[in-house]
Protein backbone atom coordinates (compact mmCIF):
# COMPACT_ATOMS: atom_id res chain seq x y z
CA UNK A 1 0.00 0.00 0.00
CA UNK A 2 2.63 2.17 1.41
CA UNK A 3 4.69 1.36 -2.28
CA UNK A 4 1.74 2.32 -3.72
CA UNK A 5 1.67 5.49 -2.75
CA UNK A 6 5.14 5.79 -2.73
CA UNK A 7 4.96 5.02 -6.44
CA UNK A 8 1.95 7.48 -7.03
CA UNK A 9 3.95 10.39 -5.23
CA UNK A 10 6.96 9.64 -7.41
CA UNK A 11 5.04 9.90 -10.54
CA UNK A 12 3.18 12.75 -9.64
CA UNK A 13 6.14 14.54 -8.71
CA UNK A 14 8.18 13.79 -11.33
CA UNK A 15 6.30 15.33 -14.26
CA UNK A 16 6.84 18.37 -12.02
CA UNK A 17 9.47 21.15 -13.14
CA UNK A 18 12.91 20.67 -10.77
CA UNK A 19 12.55 24.38 -10.21
CA UNK A 20 8.77 23.94 -8.48
CA UNK A 21 10.48 20.53 -6.81
CA UNK A 22 13.39 23.10 -5.50
CA UNK A 23 11.02 25.42 -4.10
CA UNK A 24 9.38 23.04 -2.31
CA UNK A 25 11.91 21.12 -0.51
CA UNK A 26 13.44 24.65 0.67
CA UNK A 27 10.03 25.92 2.09
CA UNK A 28 9.97 22.51 3.82
CA UNK A 29 6.03 23.00 4.87
CA UNK A 30 5.28 19.29 6.96
CA UNK A 31 1.70 20.66 7.49
CA UNK A 32 1.19 20.61 3.66
CA UNK A 33 3.25 17.54 2.82
CA UNK A 34 3.52 14.48 4.37
CA UNK A 35 6.98 12.84 5.57
CA UNK A 36 6.27 10.28 2.92
CA UNK A 37 6.45 13.07 0.27
CA UNK A 38 9.50 14.68 1.21
CA UNK A 39 11.03 11.33 1.05
CA UNK A 40 10.14 10.95 -2.53
CA UNK A 41 10.85 14.70 -3.13
CA UNK A 42 14.59 14.04 -2.11
CA UNK A 43 14.68 10.88 -3.75
CA UNK A 44 13.67 12.89 -7.46
CA UNK A 45 16.36 16.09 -6.39
CA UNK A 46 18.85 13.77 -6.15
CA UNK A 47 18.67 11.83 -9.41
CA UNK A 48 18.26 15.33 -10.92
CA UNK A 49 20.65 17.30 -9.17
CA UNK A 50 22.66 14.91 -7.94
CA UNK A 51 22.83 17.13 -4.70
CA UNK A 52 20.15 18.33 -2.17
CA UNK A 53 19.66 21.84 -2.22
CA UNK A 54 19.25 23.70 1.42
CA UNK A 55 16.65 23.48 3.02
CA UNK A 56 14.67 25.95 5.58
CA UNK A 57 13.47 24.70 9.48
CA UNK A 58 10.43 22.78 9.30
CA UNK A 59 6.88 24.12 9.08
CA UNK A 60 4.43 21.78 11.05
CA UNK A 61 1.91 24.00 12.08
CA UNK A 62 -0.59 25.99 9.70
CA UNK A 63 0.31 29.60 10.64
CA UNK A 64 -1.22 32.92 10.05
CA UNK A 65 0.89 33.14 6.91
CA UNK A 66 -0.89 29.78 5.37
CA UNK A 67 -4.41 31.24 6.37
CA UNK A 68 -3.40 34.70 4.65
CA UNK A 69 -2.11 32.73 1.71
CA UNK A 70 -5.55 30.88 1.45
CA UNK A 71 -7.55 34.21 1.86
CA UNK A 72 -5.25 35.90 -0.52
CA UNK A 73 -5.83 32.68 -2.53
CA UNK A 74 -9.47 32.86 -1.96
CA UNK A 75 -9.47 36.73 -3.07
CA UNK A 76 -7.27 36.65 -5.64
CA UNK A 77 -9.65 33.62 -7.51
CA UNK A 78 -12.80 35.65 -6.59
CA UNK A 79 -11.63 38.92 -8.47
CA UNK A 80 -8.72 38.13 -10.75
CA UNK A 81 -9.60 38.55 -14.12
CA UNK A 82 -9.97 35.14 -15.41
CA UNK A 83 -6.84 35.66 -17.69
CA UNK A 84 -6.44 35.30 -21.56
CA UNK A 85 -9.19 37.95 -21.95
CA UNK A 86 -6.72 40.51 -23.44
CA UNK A 87 -7.79 40.42 -27.49
CA UNK A 88 -5.44 38.56 -29.28
CA UNK A 89 -3.09 41.02 -31.88
CA UNK A 90 -4.24 38.80 -34.81
CA UNK A 91 -7.85 38.78 -33.48
CA UNK A 92 -8.45 42.35 -34.85
CA UNK A 93 -11.54 43.48 -36.76
CA UNK A 94 -10.02 44.52 -39.68
CA UNK A 95 -9.02 39.92 -40.42
CA UNK A 96 -11.68 39.53 -37.81
CA UNK A 97 -14.98 37.10 -38.52
CA UNK A 98 -18.33 38.57 -40.12
CA UNK A 99 -20.89 37.22 -37.77
CA UNK A 100 -19.46 37.86 -34.49
CA UNK A 101 -17.40 39.94 -32.65
CA UNK A 102 -14.69 38.77 -30.89
CA UNK A 103 -14.25 41.15 -28.25
CA UNK A 104 -17.98 40.36 -27.85
CA UNK A 105 -16.93 36.79 -27.22
CA UNK A 106 -14.53 37.73 -24.94
CA UNK A 107 -16.65 40.42 -23.00
CA UNK A 108 -19.83 37.42 -22.92
CA UNK A 109 -16.47 35.04 -21.13
CA UNK A 110 -15.39 37.16 -18.66
CA UNK A 111 -18.70 37.72 -17.39
CA UNK A 112 -19.87 33.86 -17.49
CA UNK A 113 -16.60 33.42 -14.89
CA UNK A 114 -17.71 36.18 -12.88
CA UNK A 115 -21.58 35.37 -13.09
CA UNK A 116 -20.17 31.57 -12.15
CA UNK A 117 -18.66 32.76 -9.01
CA UNK A 118 -21.09 35.26 -7.77
CA UNK A 119 -23.34 32.26 -7.92
CA UNK A 120 -21.49 30.12 -5.09
CA UNK A 121 -22.04 32.58 -2.44
CA UNK A 122 -25.48 33.31 -3.23
CA UNK A 123 -26.18 29.89 -3.88
CA UNK A 124 -24.99 29.03 0.06
CA UNK A 125 -27.39 32.24 1.39
CA UNK A 126 -30.29 30.64 -0.41
CA UNK A 127 -29.73 27.69 0.91
CA UNK A 128 -28.81 28.42 4.65
CA UNK A 129 -32.25 30.47 4.57
CA UNK A 130 -34.13 27.70 3.58
CA UNK A 131 -32.73 26.01 6.61
CA UNK A 132 -35.54 26.79 8.96
CA UNK A 133 -38.12 24.73 6.17
CA UNK A 134 -35.58 21.64 6.23
CA UNK A 135 -35.68 21.80 9.65
CA UNK A 136 -39.54 21.55 9.86
CA UNK A 137 -39.23 18.76 7.04
CA UNK A 138 -36.81 17.20 9.21
CA UNK A 139 -39.31 17.28 12.51
CA UNK A 140 -41.79 15.88 10.60
CA UNK A 141 -40.54 12.58 9.48
CA UNK A 142 -40.13 12.13 13.23
CA UNK A 143 -43.04 13.16 14.15
CA UNK A 144 -43.51 11.09 17.27
CA UNK A 145 -40.23 11.24 18.45
CA UNK A 146 -38.89 14.83 17.53
CA UNK A 147 -37.97 15.87 21.37
CA UNK A 148 -35.97 13.08 22.16
CA UNK A 149 -33.96 12.99 18.52
CA UNK A 150 -33.01 17.03 18.05
CA UNK A 151 -29.35 16.53 17.45
CA UNK A 152 -30.15 14.08 14.78
CA UNK A 153 -33.01 15.72 13.20
CA UNK A 154 -30.73 19.07 13.58
CA UNK A 155 -27.47 16.65 12.03
CA UNK A 156 -29.63 15.66 8.93
CA UNK A 157 -31.31 19.06 8.52
CA UNK A 158 -27.33 19.86 7.84
CA UNK A 159 -26.24 17.39 5.84
CA UNK A 160 -29.44 17.70 3.29
CA UNK A 161 -28.64 21.72 3.25
CA UNK A 162 -25.30 20.94 2.45
CA UNK A 163 -25.93 18.37 -0.55
CA UNK A 164 -28.48 20.58 -1.72
CA UNK A 165 -26.14 23.58 -1.61
CA UNK A 166 -23.54 21.45 -3.28
CA UNK A 167 -25.69 20.64 -6.00
CA UNK A 168 -27.02 23.89 -6.77
CA UNK A 169 -23.68 25.44 -7.12
CA UNK A 170 -22.55 22.42 -9.56
CA UNK A 171 -25.41 22.89 -11.29
CA UNK A 172 -25.41 26.39 -11.95
CA UNK A 173 -21.16 26.68 -11.94
CA UNK A 174 -19.86 24.47 -13.84
CA UNK A 175 -22.33 24.53 -17.14
CA UNK A 176 -21.68 28.12 -16.76
CA UNK A 177 -17.84 27.53 -16.75
CA UNK A 178 -18.34 25.02 -19.71
CA UNK A 179 -19.89 27.70 -21.63
CA UNK A 180 -17.30 30.22 -20.98
CA UNK A 181 -14.68 27.64 -22.00
CA UNK A 182 -16.77 26.59 -25.04
CA UNK A 183 -16.71 29.91 -26.63
CA UNK A 184 -13.17 30.64 -26.23
CA UNK A 185 -12.14 26.90 -27.65
CA UNK A 186 -14.79 27.86 -30.74
CA UNK A 187 -13.19 31.48 -31.68
CA UNK A 188 -9.86 29.95 -31.15
CA UNK A 189 -11.23 26.76 -33.41
CA UNK A 190 -12.78 29.94 -35.56
CA UNK A 191 -9.11 31.43 -35.80
CA UNK A 192 -7.51 28.41 -36.85
CA UNK A 193 -9.65 27.67 -39.71
CA UNK A 194 -9.27 30.53 -41.66
CA UNK A 195 -6.35 30.39 -44.48
CA UNK B 1 -5.08 37.87 -44.03
CA UNK B 2 -8.31 35.61 -44.67
CA UNK B 3 -10.78 36.60 -46.97
CA UNK B 4 -13.79 37.69 -45.94
CA UNK B 5 -17.06 35.62 -45.63
CA UNK B 6 -19.78 36.42 -47.98
CA UNK B 7 -22.54 37.01 -45.33
CA UNK B 8 -24.93 38.29 -47.44
CA UNK B 9 -24.36 36.27 -50.55
CA UNK B 10 -27.22 34.14 -51.45
CA UNK B 11 -25.72 31.50 -53.54
CA UNK B 12 -24.93 28.39 -52.87
CA UNK B 13 -22.26 28.89 -50.43
CA UNK B 14 -24.22 30.49 -47.78
CA UNK B 15 -26.38 27.66 -47.32
CA UNK B 16 -30.39 27.07 -45.73
CA UNK B 17 -28.77 25.32 -42.77
CA UNK B 18 -26.48 28.34 -42.32
CA UNK B 19 -29.62 30.63 -42.72
CA UNK B 20 -31.76 28.65 -39.94
CA UNK B 21 -28.78 28.74 -37.49
CA UNK B 22 -28.46 32.45 -37.93
CA UNK B 23 -32.10 32.87 -37.58
CA UNK B 24 -31.67 30.79 -34.30
CA UNK B 25 -28.81 32.89 -33.04
CA UNK B 26 -30.38 35.72 -33.70
CA UNK B 27 -33.44 34.69 -31.47
CA UNK B 28 -31.16 34.08 -28.97
CA UNK B 29 -29.82 37.40 -29.15
CA UNK B 30 -32.61 39.09 -28.78
CA UNK B 31 -34.32 36.78 -25.77
CA UNK B 32 -31.06 37.91 -23.93
CA UNK B 33 -32.32 41.19 -23.67
CA UNK B 34 -35.75 40.21 -23.10
CA UNK B 35 -34.65 37.75 -20.26
CA UNK B 36 -33.01 40.89 -18.62
CA UNK B 37 -36.33 42.85 -18.80
CA UNK B 38 -37.99 40.25 -17.79
CA UNK B 39 -35.78 40.00 -14.97
CA UNK B 40 -36.14 43.65 -13.90
CA UNK B 41 -39.76 43.81 -13.52
CA UNK B 42 -39.99 40.68 -11.75
CA UNK B 43 -37.69 42.31 -9.16
CA UNK B 44 -39.79 44.91 -9.34
CA UNK B 45 -42.63 43.10 -9.28
CA UNK B 46 -41.12 40.69 -5.96
CA UNK B 47 -40.29 44.32 -3.92
CA UNK B 48 -44.44 45.62 -4.81
CA UNK B 49 -46.02 42.25 -3.56
CA UNK B 50 -43.17 42.28 -0.51
CA UNK B 51 -44.04 45.89 0.30
CA UNK B 52 -48.04 44.61 0.01
CA UNK B 53 -47.54 41.89 2.24
CA UNK B 54 -45.74 43.99 4.69
CA UNK B 55 -48.37 46.46 5.00
CA UNK B 56 -50.82 43.67 5.11
CA UNK B 57 -48.80 42.49 8.28
CA UNK B 58 -48.86 45.68 9.78
CA UNK B 59 -52.43 46.36 9.51
CA UNK B 60 -53.37 42.91 10.83
CA UNK B 61 -50.79 43.28 13.30
CA UNK B 62 -51.26 46.83 14.07
CA UNK B 63 -54.05 47.27 17.26
CA UNK B 64 -52.66 50.08 19.12
CA UNK B 65 -50.40 51.24 16.14
CA UNK B 66 -47.56 50.07 17.55
CA UNK B 67 -46.35 48.43 14.43
CA UNK B 68 -44.80 49.61 11.35
CA UNK B 69 -42.85 48.25 8.23
CA UNK B 70 -39.77 49.43 9.26
CA UNK B 71 -39.79 48.23 12.87
CA UNK B 72 -41.72 44.85 11.52
CA UNK B 73 -38.23 44.07 9.35
CA UNK B 74 -36.38 44.96 12.33
CA UNK B 75 -38.28 42.28 14.31
CA UNK B 76 -37.26 39.76 11.79
CA UNK B 77 -34.05 40.09 10.77
CA UNK B 78 -33.92 36.65 8.69
CA UNK B 79 -37.07 37.64 7.07
CA UNK B 80 -35.69 41.06 6.02
CA UNK B 81 -32.59 39.02 4.91
CA UNK B 82 -34.57 36.57 2.76
CA UNK B 83 -36.57 38.92 0.55
CA UNK B 84 -33.60 40.89 -0.39
CA UNK B 85 -31.61 37.72 -1.25
CA UNK B 86 -34.98 36.55 -3.43
CA UNK B 87 -34.69 39.54 -5.17
CA UNK B 88 -30.90 39.79 -5.62
CA UNK B 89 -31.66 35.64 -6.98
CA UNK B 90 -34.80 36.82 -9.18
CA UNK B 91 -32.17 39.71 -11.06
CA UNK B 92 -29.04 37.43 -11.10
CA UNK B 93 -31.19 34.65 -12.41
CA UNK B 94 -32.42 36.52 -15.57
CA UNK B 95 -28.46 37.80 -16.04
CA UNK B 96 -27.53 34.33 -16.03
CA UNK B 97 -30.24 33.78 -18.67
CA UNK B 98 -29.33 36.50 -20.91
CA UNK B 99 -25.58 35.99 -20.87
CA UNK B 100 -26.21 32.23 -21.58
CA UNK B 101 -28.23 33.24 -24.62
CA UNK B 102 -25.75 35.73 -25.70
CA UNK B 103 -23.06 33.34 -25.06
CA UNK B 104 -25.44 30.56 -27.11
CA UNK B 105 -25.53 32.89 -30.40
CA UNK B 106 -22.54 33.68 -30.17
CA UNK B 107 -21.46 30.18 -30.59
CA UNK B 108 -23.95 29.94 -32.92
CA UNK B 109 -22.33 32.74 -35.12
CA UNK B 110 -18.99 31.05 -34.92
CA UNK B 111 -20.29 27.31 -35.58
CA UNK B 112 -21.54 29.30 -38.83
CA UNK B 113 -18.07 30.99 -39.23
CA UNK B 114 -15.96 28.18 -39.39
CA UNK B 115 -18.94 26.19 -41.38
CA UNK B 116 -17.99 28.78 -44.24
CA UNK B 117 -14.26 29.14 -43.60
CA UNK B 118 -13.87 25.56 -43.96
CA UNK B 119 -16.02 25.75 -47.23
CA UNK B 120 -14.22 28.39 -48.55
CA UNK B 121 -11.03 26.20 -48.32
CA UNK B 122 -12.62 23.42 -49.87
CA UNK B 123 -13.65 25.59 -52.67
CA UNK B 124 -10.36 27.07 -53.02
CA UNK B 125 -7.94 23.86 -53.12
CA UNK B 126 -10.88 22.24 -55.43
CA UNK B 127 -9.86 25.70 -58.19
Amino acid sequence: MAKDLRSQIYGNFNREETEILVTRWETNNRSEWSDLAFEVLEKILLERLNELPPQNEAIYERGKDTEQDFFDKVKEWFFKNDGESEYHPNLDKLSGAAFYDPQEVLKIYDWLNKIAKVMIPVSILLGLLTFPQTLDIMQSYFINSYQDMTIIIWLLALISISVAIVFQIAITYFPLKALAYTLKMLMQFEHNSRK
Amino acid sequence: MPKRRRKDSSDDFYKTKHKRLDTIALIAKNLAWIAIVLGVLVTIGEYTQTKYYLEFQVQSMNLRGAYDAASLLKEKPIFSLSLVVDMFNIFLKSVIYAVVLKGISLALYMLIEIDLNYSLLSEEEGE
